[in-house]
């Protein structure tokens, strides 16, 4: 276990493999692709304006973000990890004040909030979170936590691989997301009553 | 890596990070406010058009805005959520009378056996 756990997270850090760089470039064309595919979709009336807002916005916090993060990885590839601390915090920064923009905005675009548009505000919300642990983490403790990088990494990269997923196929995953609440409606019931 | 700047940076965002976080649990206001902005723009062009509609001798053109007016009230109900023709009353609904067993059924149930 502790060998797959270094192994996975050998790929995100710093080497000479550069797997982290090419990951990230794939996934901002992959969204770039999302994005493309989506405005084909509006100018042939699939999809409404609040889908099209939202995959656009989304896109450009996560393109501007992912360029200043490789610009960080090709020039200061020595100092990577006392230059990626402000980094880290302008991403949480950027992907809370994306989910705050976003739900100021799509109530006035359209009346029924979308499975998509719950799960992009999950994703920017759940993201932001990790990645103020994963800095407390950093800045309070002496030693580096192994187990904390390995579920920051694991989470973020299937949060944004099921962002991407909403992106190109909302239909689908509303009709997942409708199955899936309809089973676990009792627990979705009971958190709703906490959190009310 | 302790240092204050840092802390103060992690204060900073963990505190948009809440605002966010209570945006998304408050955002049935959000959406009521949406609506009610919506609605409100509607009304006002309405009650113009309404004021233009007056001063208006019969004609084609006040026909077309009489049909003006009468799209803003679908856009209303539309963004509302209410019927189109709100005055009309609901079909009945249809009861179906589960104690009485059709005669055919019984008669099919019967060969069966």
């Amino acid at each position: 276990m502790n060998e797959l756990i270094n192994g996975y997270l050998s790929l995100f850090y710093v080497s000479d493999s550069d797997f982290f760089l090419d990951y990230l470039i794939a996934y901002s064309s992959s969204l770039l692709i999302a994005f493309f595919i989506t405005c084909i979709k509006f100018a042939l009336k699939k999809t409404n304006l609040a889908h099209l807002t939202l995959v656009g916005t989304i896109t450009l916090s996560y393109l501007s973000t992912d360029y200043i993060m490789t610009l960080e990885y090709m020039t200061k590839k020595s100092e990577w990890l006392e230059s990626i601390m402000n980094t880290y915090f302008m991403f949480s920064l950027f992907d809370s004040l994306t989910a705050g923009l976003l739900l100021f905005l799509t109530p006035f675009l359209t009346k029924k909030l979308s499975s998509a548009f719950y799960i992009s505000i999950y994703v920017l919300l759940c993201n932001s979170l990790l990645h103020l642990i994963l800095m407390t983490d950093y800045i309070f403790s002496p030693n580096v936590n192994k187990g904390i990088h390995f579920l920051y990494s694991t989470m973020v990269n299937a949060n944004d691989l099921l962002m991407l997923v909403a992106f190109i196929a909302p239909v689908w995953v509303g009709y997942v997301v409708s199955f899936l609440a309809g089973r676990y409606r009792n627990t979705i019931a009971r958190l709703k009553a906490m959190l009310a | 890596m302790n240092s204050p700047v840092l802390t103060l940076q992690l204060i900073f965002c963990f505190f948009v990070w809440a605002i966010a976080f209570t945006v998304f649990l408050k955002r049935h206001s959000i959406i009521r406010l949406a609506v009610a902005v919506k609605v409100r723009n509607i009304y006002l062009n309405y009650i113009e058009k309404e004021h233009q509609l007056k001063k208006l001798p019969m004609g084609d053109e006040r026909e077309a805005l009489f049909l003006e007016m009468k799209g803003l009230k679908d856009r209303i109900a539309e963004i509302e959520g209410m019927p189109t023709h709100s005055n009309l009353r609901p079909f009945p609904e249809h009861k179906l009378n589960t104690n009485v067993i059709p005669l055919h059924f019984r008669k099919k149930n019967k060969n069966a056996s």
